[in-house]
């Protein structure tokens, strides 16, 4: 009688069971985040025994390489940026953290004369859902000031991360196979490394949502809206910084169009209007429409959303105009 | 239910664990059982429907061979869908799941069949068993045309009466299409066809021709089955054979392997490069086509090869229905090697009866057309299957036309090379006049060949890796097994190799099952 297994079952079987072992024994717990798609809370802090809080390029959650006291000094004004690639980015393709408006912005402050600590917890391709997330974690640090990136380019990235976690979170039958790391890995190996640097946006799109995606007028990104969820999001963070006293600077993307003649102009997606609904005791704004619109659009895009090293250095100096007598009530007590 | 899902999984090895530890007869009603739970989990309703068809067959192939069944079986038999139908009612009586003319015609269908039975046994001898074989092609084609072509025929012929000034105004009812129809049909007609010709033994137990019409491996997507292909194979209690089993696990595992990672990874690319959101231009428009032609290659032969595998689990051998497609050098050799089943039942029960190549010329080009045309529309209520079949038949008169093309696509060397790499452009355009939604969309899929400066911002070169990265595996297992002519044969390969293979095909498979989409051979 032949063999119920043979032996090149049993080789499949061995290697696959081999490879699990060795993920599970080799990838850090932090390593294990990637899974939770930017939504895991502590991916990318890293706290070190000498009380420090080390900022890590995590795979989901690709920090700037920053470090803070896990204690706020007495008399520092703490700054946390949550943002997007526009934080993230001092210009397209360009990730010097020291030129980007939040380091500026610390800078700009202890010019004035602040004991300012600006640390920029910009993530590229991060939306408002998982900067709550982010949120949640920056706030056990007792920052002073807080300031958010409000812009609807991410939407659509931050609903496919929560499926994505949601998906590898579950228990259902359908989603035990996500719980080897063989197959996790896998998996994030052929999206870093295929999906994501051959499919363009449009189609990724289609493939969790299975519907057309608008495409805005420049026809690079894809406009998923500022949805119930988004929304749903900023009224929680909004909440958590009323319930930790921290004041919340709201910043809004602005966004460089062509019209049909191709006459560049700005717009904001209607996020001034929803921003300025939300301003109130603790809660500020800062538009980029109304900063950057009416100035030479060269000078300070480097395209329809990413801002010049010269927007950066404007956006600093307003975000500095508007926080400075709160900083400096804040700093000396 | 899905063969992508765990309730397949779980499904089939259930029935596998409780066939093998059965008897013959146990083994026949748990394979009918689990066909109609596999098949009611699309739709439960639809299950009178095959109820139906399976009473219907059932009697009218025992008549064609002169055995007359006692007119109280008959009625008990026929009144299974009613009864079905009441007790589905019945559960379900929250809100209009089956409307009342459906239930009152189950409630007629005993009654009119069991007359309608008696009275074609009063015909003189001679025309019995043609009338009995009528009335089994006539059932079924007309389940198949009001299911499947009701809506678009009528729908046609009122936008025409429209067009000539006449508007009445009718309202189309909502008809559903119920999975696998135009498959267990199809089988169903080479049933009782074959029976007629005497080329096969009608089943003398409803149970039994019961499991063979639904048995869930093939019930929704084929391969459709002649009667003495399948039909023996329930009329023996099979032996466990090992070879089987490891058969079996590796035609699921190339079968998943060519749906989930080849087909659902290049359909990403066709999607969209067939949506309207894409300004295409003529690199869009053959990406989308090549990346559709593997992703319907994955999706079907894939399917094929689970159901195969899935059957072989237990013992039961289904046909090939792929053998190298877009290796054809010719549009015969395509049709040879193309869902194989279909088209050698086409050949079998339309174009031979039609007069095949006996006839003139002329009429031998009109038969092939004409087969190929009802071909097309088989596959769904729209012109554009209709064009697609249209398209393949004026193909294959092209070659017979024009001795020195298919003198050449018999040649070896780098003719064949030369004659597959035309065959499959001229297969490219079929796929393309297949995925079109409409007969507008091909032709600004043609005009779009013309457009070879770029219309569309999103390049195209990208995608094109992503859609190399997914077929090239499948081609290299191709080669690998090119000589064998199966793709699941790999005796020849070494152990290691082997399991290197299995456990890569797997890992290919699960990295990719994150987005898995519907088989397209389900809505037909």
């Amino acid at each position: 009688m032949r063999r119920l297994i043979q032996p090149s079952f049993l080789l499949s079987l061995l290697l696959m069971v081999v490879a699990e072992i060795v993920l599970r024994c080799t990838l850090s717990p932090m390593s294990v985040a990637t899974f939770q798609y930017g939504y895991h809370p502590d991916s990318g802090f890293q706290e070190a025994g000498d009380g420090m809080v080390h900022l890590v390029p995590a795979p989901t959650r690709d920090f700037h390489a920053q470090i803070f006291s896990r204690e706020r000094p007495p008399g520092v004004f703490r700054i946390f940026t949550l943002g997007n690639s526009v934080e993230y980015w001092d210009a397209v393709a360009s990730q010097i953290l020291s030129n980007t408006y939040p380091a500026r912005l610390g800078e700009e402050l202890r010019r004035r004369g602040i004991n300012a600590e600006s640390i920029n917890l910009a993530v590229s391709g991060y939306g408002t859902r998982r900067n709550e997330v982010l949120l949640r974690k920056a706030l056990t640090y007792q920052p002073r000031l807080i300031i958010l990136k409000l812009d609807t380019t991410n939407e659509g990235a931050d609903e496919i991360c929560a499926q994505r976690a949601r998906v590898f979170n579950s228990l259902r039958p359908q989603e035990w196979v996500w719980k080897s790391y063989l197959i996790q890995t896998g998996l994030r190996v052929k999206e870093h490394w295929l999906l994501e640097r051959t499919l363009p946006l449009p189609i990724l799109a289609w493939t969790y949502y299975d519907r057309p995606v608008k495409k805005d007028t420049a026809k690079s990104t894809i406009a998923l809206p500022f949805n119930e969820p988004s929304r749903h999001a900023i009224e929680e963070c909004l909440q958590l910084a009323r319930e930790h006293d921290v004041p919340i600077l709201l910043i809004t993307q602005a966004y460089v169009t062509h019209d049909g003649a191709g006459r560049a102009e700005v717009t904001d997606r209607g996020l001034d209007d929803f921003a300025a609904t939300r301003c109130g005791p603790g809660v500020t704004m800062v538009s980029l429409k109304q900063l950057l619109g009416r100035l030479p659009l060269e000078e300070n895009f480097s395209d329809h959303l990413h801002l010049t090293h010269h927007g950066h250095q404007l956006v600093a100096r307003a975000v500095a105009d508007a926080v400075q007598d709160m900083a400096q009530a804040q700093s000396s007590r | 239910m899905s063969f992508i899902s765990w309730q397949y999984a779980l499904l089939l090895t259930c029935v596998f664990l409780a066939y093998w530890s059965l008897p013959w007869r146990g083994r026949i009603w748990l394979l009918l059982v689990a066909s109609y739970v596999f098949y009611g989990c699309w739709d439960a309703r639809f299950l009178a429907l095959l109820l139906t068809s399976t009473t219907i067959d059932f009697f009218c192939g025992l008549a064609i061979v002169g055995e007359r069944r006692p007119i109280m079986h008959v009625t008990l038999v026929a009144i299974m869908p009613f009864l079905w139908l009441g007790s589905y009612t019945l559960v379900h009586h929250q809100g209009v799941i089956v409307e009342r003319w459906i239930l009152a015609a189950a409630a007629m269908f005993p009654v009119f069949f069991a007359l309608l039975y008696q009275s074609l046994w009063r015909l003189p001898a001679g025309r019995q068993r043609r009338a009995f074989w009528l009335l089994s092609i006539l059932a079924n084609l007309s389940v198949l045309g009001f299911f499947k072509y009701f809506n678009f025929f009528v729908g046609s012929a009122l936008t025409l009466a429209k067009h000539l000034g006449w508007s009445p105004g009718w309202m189309l009812p909502h008809v559903i299409l119920p999975v696998g129809i135009s498959f267990y049909t199809f089988q169903s007609i080479s049933y009782s066809t074959d029976i007629l010709k005497g080329k096969a033994q009608p089943a003398r137990d409803p149970v039994v021709f019961a499991a063979y019409l639904s048995f869930f491996p093939q019930l929704v997507a084929g391969p459709i089955e002649r009667p003495n292909d399948l039909l023996p194979q329930y009329h023996r209690a099979a032996a466990w054979d090992t070879a089987n089993f490891h058969r079996g696990l590796r035609l699921i595992l190339v079968g998943l392997f060519k749906k989930v990672f080849v087909g659902d990874n290049c359909a990403l690319v066709a999607n969209y490069a067939f949506s309207s959101e894409l300004n295409l231009d003529a690199p869009w428009a053959i990406l989308g086509t090549v990346a559709f032609a593997f992703q319907i290659y994955g999706d079907f032969s894939g399917y094929t090869d689970i159901a195969r595998g899935s059957a072989r689990l237990l013992g039961i051998r289904l046909n090939h229905n792929f053998n190298f497609p877009y290796f054809a050098t010719s549009p015969s050799d395509f049709w040879r090697r193309w869902h194989i089943t279909l088209s050698s039942w086409f050949r079998d029960y339309v174009y031979i009866p039609l007069g095949g190549n006996r006839g003139t010329m002329a009429r031998t080009w009109f038969n092939l057309w004409l087969t190929m045309l009802l071909a097309g529309l088989w596959h769904g209520a729209n012109w554009t299957f209709i064009i697609w079949g249209a398209y393949h038949g004026a193909l294959l008169i092209l070659y017979r036309l024009t001795p020195g093309l298919e003198e050449f696509s018999r040649s070896s060397g780098w003719r064949a090379v030369v004659s597959a790499l035309l065959m499959f452009a001229f297969t490219l355009v079929g796929w393309a006049i297949f995925r079109c939604a409409t007969f507008g969309d091909f032709v600004r899929w043609l005009g779009a060949l013309g457009q070879w400066h770029a219309t569309e911002v999103v390049p195209w070169w990208r995608p094109s890796v992503w859609v190399f990265c997914h077929v090239l595996p499948l081609l290299v297992l191709q080669a690998a097994t090119w000589k064998a002519r199966d793709e699941v044969e790999n005796a020849a390969w070494p152990w290691s190799v082997r399991g290197l293979a299995y456990a890569a095909m797997f890992l290919a498979v699960a990295t990719s099952s994150a987005g898995t989409v519907a088989f397209i051979y389900f809505q037909f």
